[in-house]
C-alpha cells in the first residue's frame, strides 16, 4: 500500500533531536508523530491556525447547524433561511467553507498522501486535510471558554495535535472525548446555592446540572462525547413559557419537540355549533360527506360513523385550539386539555443520535426535512386528576335515592 | 402537589393533523445528516426512494472521496460489488454517471425500519408563543446498508474454493512482510481426497406426528417469505429529499402549523386512558 520505497529516497532534514531511529518511524515508514506533554506553546506552524479564523457562513454549515443553535438570522421557522445571514461562533465554528483550501493545499505528488514518507516533516501527514470541523447536532451550551492547551514550542518535524482539538482537523475527523474530572470540581460551587433555576453551563465538558432539590441528575461519569450534556438536562426554562435569556424567543420557535402521549390520544372534533363553518371544511376535505344541519357532528366523530360514506378517509381533519400548556413555579408543566384532562410533561430520555422530523409527501414524492428534533417529552395523565375522574365515574351515574345518601354502595363488580 | 405553586405561563395548544409526519432516526449518526463539502462541491446531493407498499425507505448520502480519507481502490472494488448488487436486484440507475468510468462506492445508502410506536407520538413546535402539536404517523430507524459485501464475498467464495465458512474473504489485504497464505490449496486437496473414498446414501425423512404444529409453522414461515419477497420484487419509486433550509420544507413547515382559531371539543375523559385496552 505505502511505497516503501521512496521512504528512503529523501534523507530528513539534519536536527540533533530529531534523527531518525527506529523507533520513531512506523511499519509503513512515515515519521511517528510526537505527543508532546502539555506545555505552553502555540501551534505548529505548518498547521492553519483555525481558531482565530471565523469563515464565511456557507449554506451547508447553516443546514446543519442553524437549527438547534439558532445563530439568529432574524427570520423565524417557516421561511428559507437567506444564505448569508449566519455567523459562526464557538469553537466548532468551522464549517464546510473551508473544504476549499483542503484541495490547494494537497501536494502533488504521485503517493497517496496518508502514507508520505518521501516528506520530511511529520505534519505532512495532516497537511492534506481541510482545517475544517464536521457539524454537530443540536448544540446549546455555545459557552466553551476555550481553556487552550498551551503547547510548548514543537521542534521541527513534530505536529502538536491537541487530542481534544482532533475534531477540528477535518470534517472527517471523529469525536473528541472530553475532560470531565477537572470541570466537575468546579460544579461543586455554583451548585451550593441549591436554587430553582441554577443551571450551570460548563464549558469543554458541556455539563448542566439544573438543581431543583436534591441534585437527582449527576451523573457525568455516564455520558460521553455524544451525550453532549442533553441528558443530564431536566425541565429547561428555556422551553415553553420562562424565556431563558440566553436563548432568544427566535430560537425557542424553531425547536421541534417530540411528546409522547398515552394512547388513546383524545379525539377531538369541530364544535357542533356552527354547523355553517363545519360544513365548508367538511367539503375541503376530499371524501367527506357533508351532514344535514340539523345533525351534531361532534358526537359522531368515530371514524365507524363516516364508513359506509367517505371510502378511505377517516382521519377528520383537525386544526384548532385544544388546550393549554401550564407552567408552574415549581418548574413542573402541565396540559390541560378540555374534558377536565390534565397531563403531566416530563422530560423523556433524550437520544444521543440524530432525529429528523419528516414530511413525506407522496403525491408529490417528495420527503422534506422539518428539522431536527432537539428535546423529548413524556406526557402522562396527571394522577390526582385521573384518581378523582375514575372515582366520579365509579359512582357517578347512579342517582341518590331519598334516604341512602349516608349510605355506601356496595361494589358488586 | 403544592397548593401554593402557581401558574406562570399558560400557553395555548393547537393540534393538527394536516399532513402526513414521520420520524427518522439514525442511530448510527451523530452528527447532522449533510453530503460532506468536498461531494457537495461537485454536485452530488443526498437522494431518497422509497417503496411505498412494503413502507421502506432508503436515504442515499454521499461520501467524502478525497484522497486522504478514502482508499479510491477498495472504492473501486466496492463501487463494482455495488453495481452488480443493483442489477441484481433490478435497481440499477438507467443513464446515471459517466459512461466507461468505474464505478466508485460514493455514497452511503441508509436503509429505514418501520418502529411501532409506543403511545401516541406527536410533534410541537412552539410558534408565535402558542405550542403547535401534530401527530407523527410512522418511525423509522435508518442505518446504512452493505449487501454489496454479499455479492463480493459470493463471488469470492466461489473464486476461492472451499474456505467457504470463512468471512475473511474481504479482510484486509495482506501484508506484504507475512508469507502469502497458502491454506487454500491444501484444503481443496484433502476434501477431494476425501469425496473419493466413499458413496454415502442419505435420505430426509420428516417426522410427521406434530403435523398441525408443523403446517402452522410453516404457514408463519411462508408469510415470511412472502412479505420479503413482495418487498423485493417492489420497485422503488424517488423522492425528492428536500433538506431543512429549502423552500420545500419550509412549505411543509408552514402547511404544519394550525391557524384554525376554533377551539375543539374534545368527546373523550382522561379516564379512557385507563379504561380503553391500548391498541397493540
Amino acid at each position: 500500500m505505502s511505497d516503501n520505497a521512496s521512504g528512503s529516497v529523501s534523507k530528513p532534514k539534519a536536527i540533533s533531536s530529531l534523527a531518525k531511529r527506529p523507533s520513531e518511524v512506523t511499519r509503513q515508514g512515515t515519521q511517528k508523530i510526537k505527543f508532546v506533554p502539555t506545555l505552553p506553546a502555540r501551534r505548529n506552524k505548518d498547521v492553519e491556525p483555525t481558531l482565530d479564523i471565523i469563515p464565511a457562513p456557507s449554506n451547508d454549515r447553516g443546514r446543519g447547524r442553524g437549527r438547534g443553535r439558532g445563530d439568529g438570522s432574524g427570520r423565524g421557522r417557516g421561511g428559507p433561511r437567506p444564505p448569508a445571514e449566519m455567523v459562526a461562533s464557538g469553537p466548532f465554528a468551522l464549517g464546510p467553507a473551508m473544504a476549499g483550501t483542503s484541495s490547494s493545499r494537497r501536494f502533488a505528488q504521485a503517493a497517496t498522501p496518508i502514507a508520505t514518507p518521501s516528506r520530511t516533516e511529520a505534519s505532512s501527514l495532516g497537511a492534506g486535510l481541510s482545517q475544517t470541523a464536521a457539524p454537530k447536532i443540536k448544540q446549546e451550551s455555545k459557552k466553551e471558554e476555550q481553556d487552550e492547551e498551551a503547547y510548548s514550542d514543537p521542534d521541527e518535524g513534530v505536529e502538536i495535535i491537541d487530542m481534544e482539538n482532533v475534531r477540528q482537523m477535518d470534517w472527517m475527523a471523529p469525536d473528541s472525548l472530553r475532560k470531565e474530572k477537572e470541570k466537575r470540581l468546579k460544579k461543586e460551587d455554583p451548585d451550593a446555592s441549591g436554587g430553582l433555576r441554577s443551571v450551570s453551563f460548563h464549558s469543554a465538558s458541556h455539563h448542566v446540572v439544573v438543581d431543583r432539590g436534591a441534585r437527582i441528575m449527576d451523573a457525568p461519569d455516564e455520558e460521553d462525547d455524544e451525550a453532549d450534556g442533553r441528558e443530564l438536562e431536566t425541565m429547561f426554562d428555556g422551553d415553553f413559557g420562562i424565556t431563558n435569556h440566553k436563548q432568544d424567543a427566535d430560537n425557542v420557535s424553531q425547536h421541534l419537540y417530540l411528546f409522547q402521549f398515552p394512547s388513546p390520544f383524545p379525539t377531538f372534533s369541530k364544535k357542533g355549533g356552527d354547523n355553517v363553518q363545519e360544513e365548508t371544511p367538511l367539503t375541503q376535505a376530499s371524501k367527506k360527506v357533508t351532514f344535514a344541519p340539523d345533525v351534531k357532528v361532534e358526537t359522531e366523530v368515530q371514524p365507524s360513523s363516516r364508513g359506509p360514506s367517505a371510502p378511505a378517509e377517516t382521519k377528520e381533519e383537525l386544526d384548532g385550539l385544544v388546550g393549554h400548556l401550564e407552567v408552574y413555579r415549581s418548574g413542573a408543566r402541565k396540559i390541560r386539555l378540555g374534558n377536565g384532562i390534565v397531563l403531566d410533561v416530563s422530560p423523556a430520555s433524550q437520544p444521543s443520535f440524530l432525529e429528523h422530523a419528516v414530511h413525506l409527501d407522496m403525491q408529490e414524492n417528495k420527503l422534506a426535512i422539518l428539522g431536527e428534533i432537539f428535546r423529548h417529552y413524556l406526557v402522562a395523565p396527571d394522577v390526582d386528576a385521573l384518581l378523582a375522574a375514575m372515582d366520579a365515574l365509579d359512582s357517578g351515574p347512579q342517582t341518590v335515592l331519598a334516604g341512602e345518601e349516608n349510605l355506601i354502595r356496595m361494589d358488586v363488580t | 402537589m403544592n397548593e401554593e405553586d402557581e401558574i406562570i405561563t399558560k400557553i395555548p395548544i393547537r393540534l393538527s393533523n394536516r399532513l402526513s409526519l414521520q420520524i427518522h432516526q439514525f442511530p448510527l449518526l451523530s452528527r447532522p445528516l449533510q453530503a460532506p463539502p468536498s461531494a457537495e462541491a461537485s454536485g452530488k446531493r443526498i437522494t431518497a426512494r422509497i417503496k411505498p407498499q412494503s413502507r421502506v425507505l432508503e436515504i442515499h448520502v454521499p461520501v467524502d472521496t478525497r484522497p486522504e480519507v478514502y482508499n479510491t481502490e477498495r472504492g473501486h472494488e466496492l463501487g463494482k460489488g455495488q453495481l452488480d448488487d443493483d442489477r441484481e436486484q433490478n435497481q440499477e440507475r438507467k443513464g446515471k454517471g459517466r459512461e466507461g468510468e468505474e464505478p466508485r462506492l460514493a455514497e452511503v445508502r441508509l436503509r429505514s425500519e418501520e418502529i411501532p410506536q409506543r403511545g401516541v407520538q406527536m410533534l410541537g413546535i412552539v410558534h408565535e408563543n402558542e405550542l403547535h402539536l401534530h401527530p407523527i404517523s410512522a418511525i423509522h430507524q435508518f442505518r446504512p446498508t452493505l449487501t454489496y459485501l454479499d455479492i463480493i464475498s459470493r463471488k469470492n467464495r466461489r473464486r476461492g474454493g472451499d474456505d467457504s465458512d470463512s468471512d475473511s474473504d474481504d479482510g484486509p489485504p495482506p501484508d506484504p512482510d507475512e508469507p502469502a497464505p497458502t491454506a487454500a490449496p491444501p484444503k481443496k486437496e484433502k476434501k477431494t481426497a476425501a469425496g473419493e473414498a466413499k458413496e454415502v446414501q442419505v435420505s430426509a425423512r420428516r417426522i410427521d406426528d406434530k403435523a398441525g404444529n408443523l403446517s402452522q409453522l410453516s404457514n408463519a414461515r411462508k408469510e415470511m417469505l412472502a412479505i420479503i419477497r413482495a418487498e423485493q420484487e417492489e420497485s422503488w419509486q424517488n423522492l425528492e429529499f428536500c433538506g431543512m433550509t429549502t423552500e420545500e420544507a419550509g412549505h411543509s413547515l408552514d402547511q404544519f402549523f394550525s391557524y384554525n382559531n376554533e377551539e375543539l371539543h374534545c368527546s373523550t375523559d382522561v379516564t379512557t386512558f385507563l379504561t380503553t385496552a391500548p391498541k397493540t
